[in-house]
């Protein structure tokens, strides 16, 4: 395949949405405990906003479909009603899409985030 | 305080939260209550909370079906949960069951247009003119108190109607004729066509392929007789003649100039190919003038109900007027349907529906009793793989896997496709069946442009001494069947058959005499009780028939017409 195709493939495939960037920091930062719950209440904490548990793992099917993240199920627990959580845990594909978005927000960002801030306060 | 979210909640976020990951949805659900109840959260919150979060939950996982299938839609059977394979696997075993397959095939294939045609008809039937604003043409007619039956407006009551009638926008009338039509390159032919007025034209917004519509003047009497001529009669007999516009037809002997052409779908009003300026002059008495079909597109504002009162009102000032011809006649308004044309009151086919069910009860059980056996037949095949079952059990194959690969008599999956290939055709072929019915109904039955014979035909024509050699489909089958000897009264060496013109079944010549009252024939072979055979008006060669002889011994004889009444 010519190199520009390989490319732009490569591209989309790594291209993560804004929620998809957010799930992959919460199993990040969750490390070997993360599954359904911690996630969503992560996202929640963090964000101030509510999801539902059916965004989170949709979010992770496609991730998992991408091969950003691997899942695997663990023992039924009695606080789930006997039913397993699926923990989640990012692969280095999607550590690097993950870190290649930030840094893509942080090289267009750049300086202007203080003028940003500025003005968000003048806004306010 | 139970613990839970209780047994209703429960089962209904396992109703609702469907998918791969239902199981983990649901669990997450259970522990988010225990969380919120343990940090102290009111039970009744928690559960709305939990309730709320399934609801979220199923409905962006649907969504996400909902794509997924869509995606595999677009790969082809993806949206069918099946592979390539799968179809592979499903055909092989269609072939490997072909009476099954065949006997499913033929149950659904005419078990489908079974249950369709009542409903294909009936819609075939009330559809209105498909034309703009066909559902605002109607028809106008008297309907007898005493028989029940349509009585046709004459050119008296058009003549009245269109002076008092403020309804309509305008008023048009037609009538059904039948012609020989010479176009000078082959024999005088019969040509069923219609005489109307021409402001058909104007209510039906038609447009001519050729040359013009017929106008006003045209009907003015003394005016040059003129025809416009249907597409398919124009390529038939005329060859597409991009020059027929100016020609010169002869029509019943009497020549009339074409003056255009009309494209093939417009068959108003039911398939004619050939159009007359109808001179609808009012008579001076009621009850003189012809009988017709009048019809009208109602005016702005008006409905079909304040029409009908409308016309009411003027027939009680008729039957005031004149009570031998008007006294006993209710005024109708029905709509240009094919129901209507036959002179059904409105919506009375609607109303026919259960009736038409229940006549169709004894087909609709044959059917089920095929569908049963069909199942019967699946079931004992599925019956022989009692070993894979369980094998598949053993397995870990859920219920739902075990019944699909019982029902399909395959493999799980594959039994399921098999299924819907063997469904598939089956229903391609009941839907195909109907939708040909439906389009054969429709073509049969629907008035207007475009469309149909909607009535049965009554006449058939007999054209004993028409060219024999011309190529005519009936003088060929009779030929045939002559030469065959088919014919007991053939064989007995009575006589010889006779064409029966317009390809219609053939009569042996020597059965039909001429009685001594003139005009009338006589049909010895007694072919029904309700059968009349007479002549039509065919110029002064009917004066020179010669009484008691056969059909075809008669000079200058050209068209003879059976009418079956039964």
């Amino acid at each position: 395949l010519p190199i520009y195709l390989r490319r732009s493939t490569i591209g989309a495939m790594e291209s993560l949405g804004a929620f998809e960037q957010l799930v992959l920091f919460c199993v990040l930062r969750l490390g070997d405990e993360a599954y359904g719950v911690p996630i969503r209440e992560t996202l929640e904490e963090r964000t101030g906003k509510t999801f539902s548990a059916g965004a989170i793992y949709t979010a992770l099917a496609r991730l998992e479909e991408r091969g950003l993240v691997s899942s695997w199920v663990g023992e039924p627990t009695p606080g789930r009603a006997g039913r397993p959580p699926k923990y989640y845990r990012v692969e280095p594909a999607g550590a690097r899409a993950l870190l290649a978005a930030y840094e893509t927000l942080q090289s267009v960002a750049g300086d202007v985030v203080p003028e940003l801030a500025d003005l968000a306060r003048e806004e306010g | 305080v139970r613990p839970g979210p209780g047994r209703f909640l429960r089962r209904l976020a396992s109703l609702l939260v469907r998918g791969p990951d239902a199981p983990f949805v649901l669990g997450d659900l259970e522990e988010t209550l225990s969380r919120d109840l343990a940090r102290g959260v009111w039970p009744r919150r928690a559960r709305w909370r939990y309730l709320r979060n399934a609801v979220a939950s199923a409905s962006r996982l649907a969504r996400a079906r909902a794509r997924g299938s869509w995606r595999g839609r677009r790969r082809g059977f993806g949206a069918l949960g099946v592979s390539w394979l799968d179809v592979k696997l499903g055909l092989r075993m269609l072939v490997k069951a072909p009476l099954l397959t065949a006997v499913s095939i033929v149950s659904l294939g005419v078990g489908i247009p079974v249950g369709l045609a009542p409903g294909q008809i009936i819609d075939a039937l009330e559809t209105t003119l498909p034309v703009e604003g066909g559902d605002r043409i109607e028809i106008l007619r008297y309907r007898s108190v005493e028989t029940s039956g349509v009585v046709l407006p004459t050119s008296y009551d058009l003549g009245v109607w269109r002076e008092a009638l403020g309804s309509f926008e305008t008023l048009a009338a037609v009538r059904l004729v039948e012609h020989n039509v010479d176009s000078g390159n082959d024999a005088a032919a019969p040509v069923v066509g219609a005489e109307l007025t021409p402001s058909t034209f104007g209510i039906l917004e038609a447009r001519p392929l050729l040359g013009r519509m017929l106008d006003g003047g045209d009907a003015v009497p003394g005016a040059p007789p003129v025809v416009v001529l249907g597409e398919d009669l124009w390529r038939a007999r005329m060859a597409g003649d991009s020059g027929a516009v100016g020609r010169t037809v002869r029509i019943s002997g009497e020549p009339h100039t074409v003056v255009g052409i009309m494209p093939s779908d417009f068959g108003f009003p039911v398939r004619q190919q050939m159009w007359l300026p109808l001179e609808a002059l009012p008579a001076s008495e009621p009850g003189d003038g012809i009988r017709m079909q009048v019809f009208g597109r109602l005016a702005e504002g008006a409905t079909r109900e304040i029409a009908e009162g409308e016309l009411a009102t003027v027939l009680r000032r008729l039957g005031a007027e004149l009570p031998e011809t008007h006294r006993l006649l209710v005024a109708e308004v029905a709509p240009f349907t094919a129901a209507g044309w036959m002179g059904q009151p409105e919506g009375s086919l609607r109303g026919a529906t259960t009736g038409i069910w229940l006549m169709q009860m004894p087909s609709l059980l044959l059917l089920m009793v095929a569908c049963v056996n069909v199942g019967l037949l699946v079931f004992a095949r599925a019956a022989t793989r009692s070993e894979e079952l369980a094998v598949r059990t053993a397995l870990g194959a859920s219920r739902g896997v075990l019944g699909v690969a019982h029902a399909g008599g395959g493999r799980a999956r594959h039994g399921a496709v098999e299924r819907r290939r063997s469904g598939l055709p089956a229903g391609a072929t009941g839907a195909a069946h109907g939708r040909a019915a439906g389009r054969r109904v429709e073509q049969a039955a629907r008035p207007g442009p475009g469309t149909a014979a909607p009535h049965v035909r009554t006449t058939a024509g007999i054209g004993r001494t028409h060219q024999a050699d011309s190529g005519c489909s009936g003088c060929l089958r009779a030929r045939a069947q002559d030469r065959s000897r088919r014919d007991p009264r053939v064989r007995a060496g009575r006589g010889r058959l006779a064409c029966t013109g317009g390809g219609e079944r053939p009569v042996l010549a020597p059965d039909l005499r001429v009685s001594p009252e003139r005009g009338r024939l006589r049909d010895r072979a007694g072919t029904g009780r309700n059968d009349r055979v007479a002549l039509r008006p065919s110029g002064e060669s009917l004066q020179h028939l010669r009484a008691h002889e056969p059909i075809d011994r008669q000079e200058g004889l050209t068209q003879v017409h059976r009418t079956w009444t039964g």
